[in-house]
């Protein structure tokens, strides 16, 4: 795909993951609040089943794409000066593969 | 004669006189709650991490919520939550042409921004 096409990339991709998001934040809290984790075995056993690890990924996945298009349309939007955005941008893009690769390590 | 000299006119940048329309409330508030959930994800996956990893780490995270700035900072990413969730089915609905007309898109917008507010109230009874 062509750069032209990014900005309907990045639009598209806003869309699909907050709709996962959406669906698994009100699995998540609908779950904690029908059987609350009582103990470390309960909470390490629910979280490590497969479907939930699995889930689990797909969501940081999610996240972490979304919070991209996110922050970088409000950096684009609100930061003038060239460099200064640059920096911002890297930054955040080299927080966010830390973050996933902290993610990936803990699930 | 009316004076429109460009120098006499009214400008109306105190931030206590503009009053901004309610849909632009909610998009702003969507912006900023997106910003505060970007910055929480760091804690959300170190809580993640800790609590996995051991009975002691499961103790220490749910332990940190007797603390006051910590709940402090959860009402504040309960509000973020609820708004932005909220507030992005309003825009995906919009996206599809659901609520474009201005009566309706002003009481969505009235209600992702009273829902925000719902969402710290969950947050207060979840901590007590």
């Amino acid at each position: 795909m062509s750069w032209r096409m990014s900005g309907l990339k990045s639009w598209l991709l806003q869309r699909v993951s907050a709709v996962y998001l959406a669906g698994f934040l009100v699995y998540f809290l609908f779950a904690m609040m029908v059987s609350p984790p009582s103990s470390y075995a309960d909470w390490h056993g629910w979280m490590s089943s497969s479907a939930m690890s699995l889930a689990t990924a797909l969501f940081f996945v999610a996240l972490l794409g979304h919070a991209w298009v996110g922050i970088r349309d409000v950096l684009l939007d609100y930061i003038k000066p060239f460099p200064l955005r640059l920096a911002l941008l890297v930054l955040v893009a080299v927080g966010l593969v830390v973050m996933a690769l902290w993610a990936i390590r803990i699930l | 004669m009316k004076n429109n000299n460009p120098d006499t006119r009214p400008v109306y940048l105190d931030l206590r006189r503009i009053r901004q329309p309610v849909t632009a409330i909610a998009s702003i508030g969507h912006r900023i709650s997106g910003v505060l959930l970007f910055l929480s994800i760091p804690f959300v996956i170190w809580m993640l991490e800790h609590s996995l990893q051991s009975p002691q780490g499961y103790r220490q995270v749910a332990a940190l919520f007797d603390n006051g700035l910590v709940e402090l900072l959860t009402l504040v990413i309960g509000w973020a939550a609820a708004h932005h969730f909220f507030a992005g089915i309003r825009f995906l609905l919009l996206d599809i042409d659901i609520g474009l007309e201005l009566e309706t898109a002003r009481k969505s917008a009235t209600a992702v921004n009273a829902l925000g507010v719902v969402g710290v109230l969950v947050a207060v009874v979840i901590l007590l």
